[in-house]
Formats: C-alpha cells, sequence, structure tokens
C-alpha cells in the first residue's frame, strides 16, 4: 500500500454497528502529519466510537486503520503507538503525579533516570513543575486534566487522542487551555485527534474540521472553509455562534420570493448577495437562503434594505449585540450592526439587507449547498 | 430555635442507642475482670486471675484454634470464589446478571436454622468412601464458606465500582498489558474490598453459631459452639465471660486498626 510521505493515519470504510443502531457508516479519512484534525459533532454522531476504534479499545465491523504505514486494525491498544486523554482523565488514584505520568516510560523499559527527565520535562511543559510528589486526590480539575495531558505526551505518542478535554473544565479555563493544547501541539508536532462537540472549540484549535452526524462524515476542510462554505444545511447550522439564520424562498423565472413574508428579489441582484462559489445558474424550485448574524445590514432604509423588522430584544454581550428581530412571525438574530444603541426600546423598527457575497444558498429539498460545476 | 432542638434530640437519641449497643459488652469486658466466682455487676474486686485460667484452659484454646483454623480456610474459600464471581457479574452484561446476583446473596436472607436443617440432610447424602460429609472439617469449612461468599461478592462489587474502567484502558493505552494493568491498577484499588470481605468473612464464620452447631459433630467444636453449650450446661463461667471478653476486644482493635488505615466502613 502506498503512501504519501505526508500521510499518518488512514481510516477505510469503518462502520461499526451494535445490532441494529448503526454508529458508524463507511467512514473514509485520511491525517496528515503533525495535523491538528477536530471530530465534530452533536451527541450521538458517532465521534467518540471513532475515537476508540483509533485507540484499540473497540474494534470496528468493517474497515481498515493503517497508522504511518502499519495495518492497526486488530492491534489491541498497548500495541499501538497512541497516547490517550480521556474526559474524565482516568488518572491513576494509587499513584502520586510523578507515578502517574511515569508510567507509560514504565511500560516501555525506559530507564529510570531518563524517566526521570522526561516527566520532568512533560510536568514543566503543562505548568506542573515541582508537584511530582503530590497525590492525585488533592488536585482540582485543570490540574487533573493537565496531569493527563502530560501523561500522554511524555510518550511521544505517534498519534495522540483527545475524548473531550475541556468539557469538564469551567468556561473561562476551557478558553485558556484551549489555547495552550493548541500551543503545545504545535511545538512538539504531534498528529492531533481531538473530538469535541464544542465549535467554538475546533474553530480556534484545529487545523482541520471533521463534522459528523449519524455516523457519516459530513465536510472534512479548514475552519475557514467549513465557515465560509459548509456543504449543507447542517454544517451551516452547526457552525457559527449565534446559529446562521435560513430564509425559505421559492424561485420562479427571474424572481426569488421569500415564503415567510412579503418580500421578493431579482435573480440579478441576488446574485451579488451570494458567495462566489455559487452556481451561476440554477433552476427554478425551492431554496434556503442562509445569511450569518455578522453578514446583515441594518440602516434605516437605503439602496441596500430587502425588507423590514422589529427588533424585540436585545443581548447585549459587551463588544457584541444580539437582535432577536421578528419579520412578521419569523425570528432572526442581527449581530452587531452599526449603532445599536437606539434598538434598546423594544418593537424597534430597522430596515435589514444582506452583505454583499456573504449569502449561501441551499437547495430546498437536497439540504445541499448549490455549487458550481 | 427547632434546628437547634432537633441536634439536641438526635444526639440524646443517638446516645440511648449507643449505650444500647455497646452496653452488653462493656458489661462482659468490665466482668472479666472480676473478682467475684458469680456474676454481680458492678464487680467487687479486680483480677487477672481469669484471664490466666483462660491461657491455660486446654480445651478452650482448642476450641479457639479450630474455630481459626475453619474461619481462615472458609474466608480463603470464599475469597477464592466470590472475586472472580464479583468480577463477572460487573463486567459482563448478559441474562440472568441480576438474577445470579440474587441468588448469591440469597444466604444473607435465609434464616439459617432452616437452611442449617436442608444443610443436615444435604450433607448426609454427600459421601467419601463410607463417611458423608456431616461433622467433618471440610463439611464445616464448605457450610461456613457458602455464608461468607454473599458478603465477599457485595464487597467486592462495591469496590469494583470505584474502578473506571476508562483507568484500565488509560493504563492500556500506555502500554500495560492485561495482567500488567490488572496487578498494578485494579488490585490496589480493590485491595482495602477483598481485605474487608476477608476479615468480615473470618469474623462470620468465627462467631457463627447455628450452622456450626448443626454441622459440627462432636470433632470439630468450634468456639462460639463450645461456649454456648457451657453456659447452657454449667451456667454462667467466669472463664467464658474472659475468654468472650478477649475475643471481643482483639475484634475491636482490629476494627480500629482497618478503619485508620484503609477506611474499610465505605465498603460495607
Amino acid at each position: 500500500m502506498s503512501i504519501s510521505p505526508d500521510i499518518a493515519l488512514t481510516l477505510k470504510n469503518i462502520s461499526k454497528s451494535y445490532g441494529d443502531l448503526k454508529v458508524l457508516n463507511q467512514i473514509d479519512l485520511e491525517q496528515n502529519d503533525k495535523e491538528f484534525l477536530i471530530l465534530l459533532g452533536p451527541s450521538g454522531c458517532g465521534k467518540t466510537t471513532l475515537l476508540r476504534i483509533l485507540a484499540g479499545l473497540l474494534t470496528p465491523n468493517t474497515g481498515s486503520v493503517n497508522l504511518n504505514g502499519k495495518e492497526i486494525t486488530e492491534l489491541p491498544p498497548y500495541r499501538r503507538d497512541i497516547g490517550l486523554v480521556f474526559q474524565n482523565y482516568a488518572l491513576f488514584p494509587n499513584m502520586n503525579i510523578f507515578q502517574n505520568v511515569a508510567f507509560g516510560l514504565r511500560m516501555r523499559s525506559i530507564p529510570k533516570d531518563q524517566i526521570q527527565k522526561r516527566v520532568d520535562e512533560a510536568l514543566q511543559l503543562v505548568r506542573l513543575d515541582g508537584l511530582g510528589a503530590r497525590p492525585i486526590k488533592q488536585l482540582s480539575g485543570g490540574q487533573q486534566q493537565r496531569v493527563a495531558l502530560a501523561r500522554a505526551l511524555v510518550i511521544n505518542p505517534s498519534l495522540l487522542l483527545l475524548d473531550e478535554p475541556l468539557s469538564n473544565l469551567d468556561a473561562k479555563l476551557r478558553a485558556q487551555v484551549r489555547v495552550e493544547i493548541a500551543q503545545i501541539q504545535k511545538r512538539l508536532g504531534l498528529t492531533t485527534i481531538l473530538v469535541t462537540h464544542d465549535q467554538t472549540e475546533a474553530m480556534t484549535m484545529g487545523d482541520r474540521i471533521v463534522l459528523m452526524q449519524d455516523g457519516v462524515i459530513q465536510q472534512s476542510a479548514s475552519p475557514t472553509e467549513i465557515y465560509e462554505q459548509p456543504i449543507n444545511h447542517f454544517v451551516a447550522s452547526f457552525i457559527g455562534s449565534p446559529q446562521i439564520n435560513f430564509f425559505n424562498c421559492t424561485k420562479t423565472g427571474g424572481i426569488m420570493q421569500f415564503d415567510d413574508f412579503e418580500c421578493s428579489i431579482s435573480i440579478d441582484k441576488l446574485r451579488g448577495l451570494l458567495f462566489k462559489d455559487i452556481a451561476y445558474d440554477f433552476p427554478d424550485g425551492k431554496y434556503e437562503l442562509g445569511v450569518r448574524p455578522e453578514d446583515f445590514i441594518v440602516g434605516n432604509g437605503g439602496g441596500t434594505s430587502l425588507f423590514n423588522g422589529k427588533v424585540f430584544f436585545v443581548e447585549n454581550l459587551g463588544a457584541d449585540y444580539y437582535l432577536h428581530t421578528n419579520i412578521n412571525s419569523k425570528t432572526i438574530i442581527i449581530r452587531n450592526p452599526q449603532d445599536c444603541s437606539d434598538y434598546n426600546s423594544n418593537d424597534c423598527e430597522i430596515s435589514i439587507g444582506f452583505h454583499p457575497g456573504k449569502v449561501h444558498l441551499f437547495d430546498g429539498n437536497t439540504q445541499l449547498r448549490v455549487r458550481a460545476r | 430555635m427547632i434546628e437547634k432542638m432537633n441536634r439536641v434530640v438526635v444526639i440524646i437519641v443517638s446516645c440511648l442507642i449507643m449505650l444500647f449497643v455497646l452496653a452488653p459488652i462493656i458489661v462482659l469486658v468490665i466482668s472479666s475482670f472480676n473478682l467475684s466466682r458469680y456474676f454481680e455487676f458492678p464487680p467487687t474486686g479486680f483480677t487477672l486471675e481469669w484471664y490466666q485460667a483462660f491461657f491455660n484452659s486446654k480445651e478452650y484454646q482448642k476450641a479457639l484454634l479450630i474455630s481459626a483454623r475453619v474461619a481462615s480456610s472458609a474466608a480463603a474459600l470464599g475469597l477464592l470464589a466470590g472475586i472472580p464471581a464479583a468480577f463477572a457479574l460487573d463486567r459482563y452484561k448478559f441474562r440472568g446478571n441480576s438474577f445470579l446476583q440474587s441468588i448469591f446473596l440469597s444466604p444473607l436472607l435465609l434464616p439459617q436454622i432452616i437452611w442449617a436443617l436442608g444443610l443436615i440432610q444435604f450433607f448426609s447424602l454427600v459421601r467419601f468412601g463410607d463417611r458423608s460429609i456431616l461433622g467433618s472439617f471440610v463439611g464445616i469449612v464448605l457450610a461456613h464458606t457458602v455464608i461468607i461468599i454473599p458478603y465477599v461478592i457485595r464487597m467486592v462489587l462495591t469496590s469494583l465500582h470505584y474502578v473506571d474502567p476508562d483507568l484500565e484502558y488509560a493504563a492500556m493505552s500506555l502500554g500495560a498489558k492485561p495482567v500488567r494493568t490488572f496487578l498494578e491498577i485494579t488490585i490496589p484499588i480493590i485491595l482495602p474490598g477483598v481485605l474487608v470481605s476477608a476479615v468480615f468473612g473470618f469474623m462470620v464464620s468465627f462467631t457463627d453459631v447455628v450452622v456450626s452447631s448443626f454441622v459440627a459433630g462432636t470433632r470439630y467444636i468450634t468456639f462460639p459452639v463450645r461456649m454456648y453449650s457451657e453456659i447452657r450446661t454449667e451456667g454462667l463461667d467466669p472463664l467464658a465471660v474472659t475468654v468472650s471478653a478477649f475475643v471481643v476486644i482483639f475484634i475491636v482493635i482490629i476494627a480500629m486498626i482497618g478503619e485508620r488505615t484503609i477506611r474499610w466502613s465505605r465498603f460495607i
């Protein structure tokens, strides 16, 4: 099997079922050496199952896993060269920090003085230097997580796997540790896969995001690409906070008519508003326009305005405002338009337009992005 | 105001209950030092002569030794059978798992006398050569083992709940083979539970009267059985009192050591 020198991990046709429940459906995936890959998706999408298959804790029903040219599908975890960080850290309660971190090195029969050196280095890397003698029970959640990380890093694995490592931390710590993990990964050049349901984590940490739903990969792309060119309705709505706004509409001839309120726009004008990658010509039928909260133009009339709405609730986040707006019975969220001070009064009427080149178009039936051929 | 009253009431009731439970033991220990031959409380004098008599009494020492042999054998067998059973019940999902658990724990629920009656009849059917195991050492040990197994299973199951399966996965992901994982990770975590069940099992066997009376026969008279029959025939012998006090003090010391070192009350 010839593999490009850059590819570290290859998954071919991985499927996993529990009885009638198909958790993973013919997953194909490639990962480059030193790449930071994020497995993202809602609960039940199969991301944790996939991670466990990579770790050797589960065997797939079909398919193969190939790491650095070696077929590892059937190998037990102790024969794979992997580092694993669990969601609940899984630190050995009968050992102190040093012993926990040293465990993997001991299993590899590394000489004692080397172990001492490498553990100290690892503890320094996660900013726990000098705490080797402390027993696990006395540690805070954040500290436990660092120990778990150090334990997996110190063995210098071919593949580092992290299962929702930040989900048990409070918000502030999460933001901090996110950056630290990303920095450590770059510094050590470890091929890494992180599983999470949090799209913010995925966007800020990963070189590439693999978004899954119902056991199928929806899209595998860089954060920028997945944000600007979501391949379908699901991807567009999962990525981005606040969520993207969808407008149901119908195309007849040269006109796109909004379904939920009185408004229509000529196709010529629409094309100027759509992303560049979207098809020039598309047939009559049902469609969805997707507009992210930050891509609205809010004003009091003027050429860009398409329709009017009533602001019924303002979320003030300091540097951002989220305007919850009704157009008839349809609700959208608009983010941080220019000059929000007027909008604190309820039911303030505003005119709304779309930012040129920032509108997504999805087929109303297939929910796929209407791509250029 | 009401909370304070509540607290006072709770404290008083707790003290009364503790007194009620501990009073016989306190009386027992104090009486063991009593000068008089007959039971009287409070004691009239202080003496160690009964302890001396105990250390010189061949019958009581023999009974204690038999009890110790039976108890340690039964505890060992109980661990040997109970620990794997607990692992199987905890780790494997299979039909009848709960049902099996109930069966294994049932000796705790059955009235011992009724069970012992059945045991006599069953034992008389089991023969080695021309002798049945009724009245033999093997017989008593087996009978005690059955009583002990539920305690072992229950306590080891409890301590297995403290063993997160991810711990074993973590060890394996770091390169530890299954046996290594078991020795370095699993055993240290369940060890307190195992110790507790061993000691508990020993105690249960050591202090058992009902089953031992039925199954023992004349050759293997355990300590509690001996004491029980002596008291019935001879009355309250100061030697019996002393020996009992001795055993009780011994038990209390072991319990305190266990609690101080490994906090084994977690597993009961």
